[in-house]
């Protein structure tokens, strides 16, 4: 009888065990009482209670300007000390990793990006190496690959020796993309990457970035201005309010009138068939 | 052709990427210019040779692989007597001045080359960044007050290089430190020591002391013999050394703070690193020839121009440059007033300035690399 109870118990142990690991297996990204404050000031920018980014898919940030999106990725990708919680990557905080570990495991893109104008594109891509090369260490084989791919994935083989000086804005981007996929990441931090770019520039940014996670398996989390392009192109959405996550879900659960109308201050009709589209009517907000 | 040959090329082609006809006639044109200066430099003077005297003289067998000379040379020991008046002449006084020329001119470039990534400004030099002035304010006090110690004179200028570079970085620091606030800053603290400089000299009753002293201040090759050599060559070789193998981290800090951070590089220590690297260049090049201004500013700049940003040509190419462009101005220095020497520094600074100013004028946004 004993045993049995035993026996019960274990299965459930086991059960419960099996559960949590899957769990762990599917957030790869994940904070917790977090609270972000820039070292000049008081302030807190950011303060969220939990924070899951599930693996393998396209998560978006979105929310107005001065909502804290960059922030919370530049705390995600250790450019910014938490004043409280900690971040998680794969289950370890960040702490616990080296930094060029750390640069093996997760990549960032930031907003803006600066080099000497005479680079060449290949070189900026052979930066992305970095982390993998040693001291003294010249280009191995798997350096090359990897160049290869991320000049491939990201469509700028015909900028391969291209000047970066030279580029137009969205080939810069797309430059700089290829140079943070031979980065090899699991993970992907990518911030605003389509300000500023033409509609077309856009789209190739966007599809690089489904293309990376379909074919590659690579978590993204990007910030994206326009709610539009992140309810095509995410799995998930966040919207960010002074700080604070306000909603999470897929972009049918997180794209309504309301929020819309609270977080970004608009009145706008949103679409939902034959796919989610919004068209904006008009500001909430009156000049004073 | 297999795949494997053919990726085999690639990667050939990549390391040796750096190797671009530019950095070649870069070299040459240096080597040019120095062949010609030495020429200039070991004929002209008090003791005059001709030009094919002078070249014999430089290639001369019993010299060059005589294994007594080079001891005298290079390890200090008593000069061998079968040396004869044209040998010593050119061997024992006009030779190591260019030697130490050289020495001094790739060390001011390196130098340069290094602060202007670190501080990602094209303004920055070690004399802009006041770490001219620290090092030579602690050599000043060294021959003055302490000169048992001149030996390590290079190791004790860095000491005082260093003291003057981390008063400017945090005088600037802001919330990061923007190029103009590095370089205002960098005067601010070079006025200071140099002042102090100044007033050191007040006590000083010997009249000689005095003027060697003024001439040091002025940057100068004047009396450089082989003693200057074996006291250079030593960190110089080392400075070096490590700066060629930084460059590829060089490189990945001009792509900015935050990228070099993402990429995983531990940007402290690099800059540390880095600026350890820049100080003992400069100051192996002050301890022995004193303060030389603007080669440490315009040669990464001229070098930059030609051979691109990419810092392993251009290290090797402020190697080259920099010893060719303060040759030629001793040369100048030498013998442009004869039989009147002028400190090289001042022929640095006349052709510096005007360089300076039409960088200015040809740059919108100067500063930024």
């Amino acid at each position: 009888m004993t045993q049995q109870i035993d026996t019960a118990n274990h299965a459930e142990h086991a059960e419960h065990a099996a559960e949590e690991r899957d769990d762990d297996a599917e957030i790869v990204v994940s904070a917790s009482d977090l609270s972000l404050a820039y070292p000049s000031s008081d302030e807190v920018v950011v303060s969220c209670e939990t924070l899951r980014i599930p693996n393998g898919e396209v998560t978006a940030l979105i929310g107005p300007n001065g909502s804290g999106k960059s922030t919370l990725l530049k705390a995600l990708s250790d450019h910014l000390h938490p004043r409280e919680g900690t971040v998680r990557v794969d289950g370890r905080t960040v702490r616990e990793y080296d930094q060029k570990e750390f640069a093996r495991t997760l990549g960032r893109l930031s907003q803006e990006n600066e080099s000497p104008g005479d680079l060449s594109v290949e070189d900026l891509v052979y930066h992305g190496r970095y982390p993998y090369r040693g001291f003294f260490d010249g280009v191995s084989d798997e350096d090359e690959a990897a160049v290869e791919r991320a000049i491939d994935l990201a469509g700028v083989e015909h900028l391969r020796e291209s000047s970066v000086g030279d580029l137009s804005g969205g080939q810069k981007q797309l430059a700089w993309m290829a140079m943070v996929l031979a980065q090899d990441t699991d993970v992907l931090l990518l911030d605003e990457p389509t300000t500023f770019l033409d509609l077309n520039h856009q789209l190739q940014v966007m599809e690089t970035v489904r293309r990376l996670n379909r074919e590659r398996d690579i978590t993204v989390i990007v910030v994206l201005h326009d709610i539009a392009q992140a309810a095509r192109h995410a799995d998930h959405l966040m919207a960010l309010q002074d700080g604070e996550i306000f909603a999470r879900g897929s972009p049918g659960e997180v794209v309504t009138e309301s929020l819309l109308a609270e977080v970004f201050e608009v009145r706008a009709e949103v679409q939902y068939e034959p796919e989610l589209r919004i068209h904006p009517q008009q500001s909430l907000t009156r000049p004073e | 052709m297999s795949e494997v040959s053919v990726r085999k090329q690639v990667s050939e082609r990549f390391t040796y990427d750096w190797i671009s006809p530019s950095l070649v006639t870069v070299v040459l044109g240096s080597l040019a210019v120095l062949v010609v200066s030495t020429l200039a430099q070991v004929s002209f003077g008090t003791y005059q040779l001709t030009l094919g005297e002078a070249w014999r003289t430089v290639l001369d067998p019993s010299v060059i692989f005589s294994v007594r000379a080079w001891e005298t040379f290079l390890l200090g020991r008593s000069l061998p007597a079968e040396f004869g008046r044209q040998t010593l002449v050119v061997w024992n006084i006009r030779l190591p001045r260019i030697l130490v020329g050289v020495l001094v001119g790739a060390n001011l470039a390196v130098s340069g080359a290094i602060f202007q990534a670190i501080t990602r400004n094209e303004l920055a030099s070690p004399y802009i960044l006041g770490i001219s002035q620290g090092a030579g304010l602690v050599i000043i006090v060294v021959l003055m007050f302490f000169p048992a110690m001149a030996s390590a004179l290079p190791i004790l200028a860095s000491i005082g290089g260093a003291v003057a570079f981390v008063l400017v970085y945090a005088i600037a620091w802001k919330s990061g430190a923007s190029p103009v606030r590095l370089v205002l800053a960098g005067v601010i603290v070079g006025t200071v020591f140099g002042s102090v400089q100044s007033g050191l000299f007040f006590f000083i009753d010997d009249l000689a002391t005095v003027m060697s002293a003024r001439t040091w201040m002025a940057g100068s090759l004047i009396g450089k013999d082989w003693e200057q050599v074996r006291l250079a060559l030593p960190f110089t070789t080392l400075a070096l050394g490590l700066a060629l193998l930084i460059s590829r981290q060089l490189n990945v800090l001009l792509l900015g703070e935050d990228t070099a951070k993402s990429l995983g590089m531990s940007i402290e220590k690099v800059r540390f690193g880095a600026s350890a690297i820049g100080i003992l260049c400069a100051s192996a090049a002050i301890s022995v020839a004193g303060l030389v201004g603007f080669v440490g500013l315009i040669v990464p700049h001229m070098v930059r121009n030609l051979v691109g940003s990419d810092y392993k040509p251009l290290l090797i190419g402020c190697v080259f440059v920099g010893p060719a462009l303060l040759v030629s101005a001793d040369v100048g220095a030498r013998l442009a007033l004869n039989p009147t020497q002028l400190p090289v520094g001042v022929i640095t600074g006349l052709v510096g300035g005007p360089y300076f100013l039409y960088l200015m004028r040809q740059k919108t946004n100067l500063g930024e690399i």
